[in-house]
């Protein structure tokens, strides 16, 4: 380290995940000295994006540390406790490169034409190489947890209302896709999808807004009696056809054949109730990377006095006899905090006394195609529907567009429940979607080829009770779950924010640039009202004076 | 934020005609004068005791150049490069950086052309550098000559002045070199250029706004 951190803080938070950094973000907003360190040396843990070089060098194994020899900096009735455990950590199953290294001499003579390219022939474009792909490594940021976002949801409100969103750009999700009758077929979403959909007959488009209609607006007798039956037997019983049911159950509800009728309704509504602000469907996708998320969060943070750190070599958190959180050792220095806040994986290995029972088996592909070709590059998402008991499969298809990938290159992302392995959940899917070396049969679509692939698993750990009771002012943050979208993840955190901090607002609206007031500035040219203004005075931060008036256009 | 009107038209006040909005990214170590640029800049002030500057690590200016109003998004580092921290996501984007460092500190340079190697790796191809060498009110403590500092800026096509924050000197100047030497036009900023993504404001119903000009 070049300079010693400062020494006292508020809340001390250890990894740099979405659940960590929104909380960070928020004590910072409200005045609390904060410090927000990791030991990576980049932002994210788990929910980082990585260009290619690194992804490929990913280490998943947690160093442990624990430095005895650092006693002289505890006090009397102290204990130290180790940082870090191995029961929550990425397994990666296989890393794949499907290129040779670099082009032998006399193939990048022969391959110099390019009618090659044009030829029918399915091949892999023979122009890529792994050695090329490495050269563009900057070019990638390859999500280990990929989301999309709800135009309406609780992450983009969330955004507005913290005024946190001018830290990122976004992309709209052009078409949403579903597997029917052995192909790809884009999803009506909107009305106007709907109506100029020539997969849909007039009856059904008729058919179809009544139902999505009435999903909308229904109010609790549009579904007596279906409190117990599925979603399915619902819009069987509204007569609608087999194609109409798979569009609404498996792509705009995101359902399986179980789904009960009320989450159907409910998982309806919060697709639909998204449509129609940003772009053709109602997603989102951060532009370079979910791992900008995180980034965007700390940054809030940053602006508002909390203190950043990466690459700190954590030694051990300092709990008094009573199991009280005191501080951390970071180095060889000692930081003292009120409350901690950290990653699971941080929680020390004696402590945990819980593992993750529950796995996501993920995927990201290196394509040289889009899965469903079309004049312009689009940002797909596929819900790979639950038919014929395979299992469901979310699939995010990123262009170049997104700044996730070179052109001409696409990053695909899969994931699904774990039941077996990363590589046997989603090989279902992998067949339907990709160019296959063994099966050179004719065809009259061409498939990607995948370039480079990446199977691995990541414990889902949401669902585990995080109350750590034998320590006290000490809160855990989860790692990556399921969802599309990061609204466990906003909701957890504002929880854990609450816990620590109860008579504060969670996020409040950051000032805009003009709203501010520097110290000595004569008010003239800024807008205010009365005494709501935003001061500026850093040595003398509460939460009086980080105020912000609101509706200022 | 495109559809905002600014609240302060300085330094050259209102215009009609085309408004091009850039992402302008400062950097360069800590207390080499960062925030005291912006802030002579945009509110004309400076403090000797400036601190971190808490709550306003995000600011706008605009400047005048013919027809065109050029509006710059000013992003300072918000402390973050104290513990070699900052994020990716800051450069995201930029088509413009202004480089600082301190003329009575060696190392300031260094680190600077540090920061200058850091950019041609990660930003935009197309970004345009400004190196600035602040506190030349400071000169009779200088350690880093003029000529060096400008050699070097030559050679990697980086615009070059010495700036005082205290006394303004070439502070608006810097600015306007930068806005004279961005592409005005959408055509010229290429592909990966800008994000060119959405931004998400309140009560937007979905309007485009793009890195670059807008109008």
């Amino acid at each position: 380290m070049d300079y010693e951190l400062p020494s006292e803080f508020d809340l001390i938070v250890v990894g740099t995940g979405v659940i960590e950094s929104i909380v960070a973000a928020a004590a910072s907003r409200i005045g609390k000295r904060v410090l927000h360190i990791d030991s990576n040396n980049y932002y994210g843990g788990l929910w980082a994006s990585f260009n290619l070089d690194s992804i490929n060098k990913l280490v998943t194994e947690n160093e442990l540390r624990n430095e005895l020899d650092k006693k002289d900096l505890l006090k009397e009735n102290e204990t130290l406790y180790s940082v870090g455990n191995n029961a929550f950590n990425l397994k990666i199953q296989s890393q794949t490169w499907n290129l040779p290294e670099k082009l032998e001499e006399q193939n990048e003579v022969q391959t110099e034409t390019v009618d090659a390219k044009e030829d029918v022939d399915v091949k892999v474009d023979e122009s890529w190489t792994q050695e090329k792909l490495l050269k563009l490594s900057r070019k990638f940021n390859i999500d280990l947890t990929p989301k999309l976002h709800f135009a309406r949801g609780d992450f983009v409100e969330l955004l507005i209302a913290s005024n946190i969103a001018r830290y990122s750009e976004f992309r709209s999700v052009s078409r949403v896709l579903t597997w029917l009758n052995g192909q790809l077929e884009v999803v009506p979403c909107s009305r106007s999808d709907v109506f100029s959909s020539n997969k849909v007959s007039v009856i059904e488009k008729r058919m179809l807004m009544k139902l999505l209609t009435s999903c909308v607006d229904g109010d609790e007798k549009e579904f007596a009696g279906y409190e117990n039956k599925t979603f399915q037997s619902y819009l069987k019983d509204r007569k609608l056809t087999g194609n109409l049911i798979h569009y609404v159950l498996y792509a705009i509800a995101m359902s399986t054949d179980d789904t009960m009728c009320l989450e159907g309704v409910k998982n309806t509504k919060r697709f639909l109730g998204s449509l129609g602000r940003y772009g053709k469907t109602p997603f989102l996708y951060s532009m370079y990377g979910s791992g900008e998320i995180t980034q965007a969060f700390c940054r809030l943070s940053a602006v508002f006095g909390g203190i950043y750190a990466l690459n700190q070599p954590l030694n051990g958190f300092i709990f008094n006899n009573e199991h009280t959180f005191r501080g951390v050792l970071c180095g060889q220095q000692r930081i003292n905090a009120e409350h901690l806040v950290m990653s699971l994986e941080k929680v020390p290995q004696s402590v945990v006394d819980f593992s993750a029972k529950e796995y996501i088996s993920r995927a990201i592909f290196i394509t040289d195609r889009s899965i469903m070709e079309s004049d312009k590059e689009h940002l797909t998402l596929l819900l790979f529907p639950s038919i014929n008991g395979k299992r469901t499969c979310t699939i995010l298809e990123l262009g170049s567009l997104t700044g996730t990938c070179p052109k001409d290159l696409y990053i695909v992302h899969m994931f699904t429940k774990q039941y077996t392995s990363p590589e046997e959940d989603l090989k279902h899917c992998v067949e339907k979607l990709f160019y296959k070396q063994e099966e050179s049969g004719e065809s009259e679509i061409i498939l990607p080829n995948i370039l480079w692939s990446f199977y691995y698993s990541v414990p889902n750990t949401f669902n585990l009770g995080l109350k750590c009771e034998q320590l006290h002012n000490v809160y855990m943050c989860s790692g990556p779950d399921m969802d599309l979208d990061y609204d466990p993840a906003i909701a957890q955190a504002k929880e854990i924010f609450t816990s620590i901090y109860p008579d504060f607002e969670f996020l409040p609206r950051a000032p805009d640039p003009e709203e501010i007031i520097i110290e000595g500035e004569d008010n003239n040219n800024v807008l205010n009202d009365d005494n709501n203004e935003v001061e500026e005075h850093s040595d003398n931060r509460t939460e009086e004076n980080l105020q912000t008036q609101r509706n200022i256009d | 934020m495109a559809n905002r009107t600014p609240a302060a038209q300085r330094p050259n006040g209102s215009t009609q005609g085309k408004i091009c909005q850039f992402k302008l990214v400062l950097l360069g170590e800590s207390a080499v004068g960062k925030s005291s640029l912006v802030l002579r800049f945009v509110k004309g002030q400076f403090h000797e005791y400036q601190e971190s500057t808490i709550g306003a690590a995000f600011l706008t200016q605009t400047v005048c150049l013919d027809d065109t109003t050029v509006k710059f998004e000013i992003w300072d580092t918000a402390g973050q490069e104290r513990y070699h921290s900052l994020a990716p996501m800051y450069y995201r984007g930029a088509q413009a950086a202004i480089v600082v460092y301190d003329i009575t500190n060696q190392d300031t340079f260094g680190r600077a052309k540090t920061w200058v190697k850091e950019l041609q790796r990660q930003a935009n191809p197309n970004i345009v550098i400004a190196l600035a060498g602040n506190k030349h009110d400071l000169m009779n403590k200088r350690m880093v000559e003029y000529e060096e500092a400008q050699a070097y800026a030559e050679e990697n096509g980086l615009l070059f002045m010495e700036t005082s924050a205290k006394t303004a000197m070439n502070v608006n100047d810097i600015f306007l070199a930068i806005a004279k030497k961005l592409p005005k036009n959408e055509q010229t900023a290429g592909p990966g250029g800008s994000g060119q993504g959405r931004r998400l404001v309140e009560g937007d119903t979905g309007a485009k706004t793009a890195g670059n000009c807008c109008k």
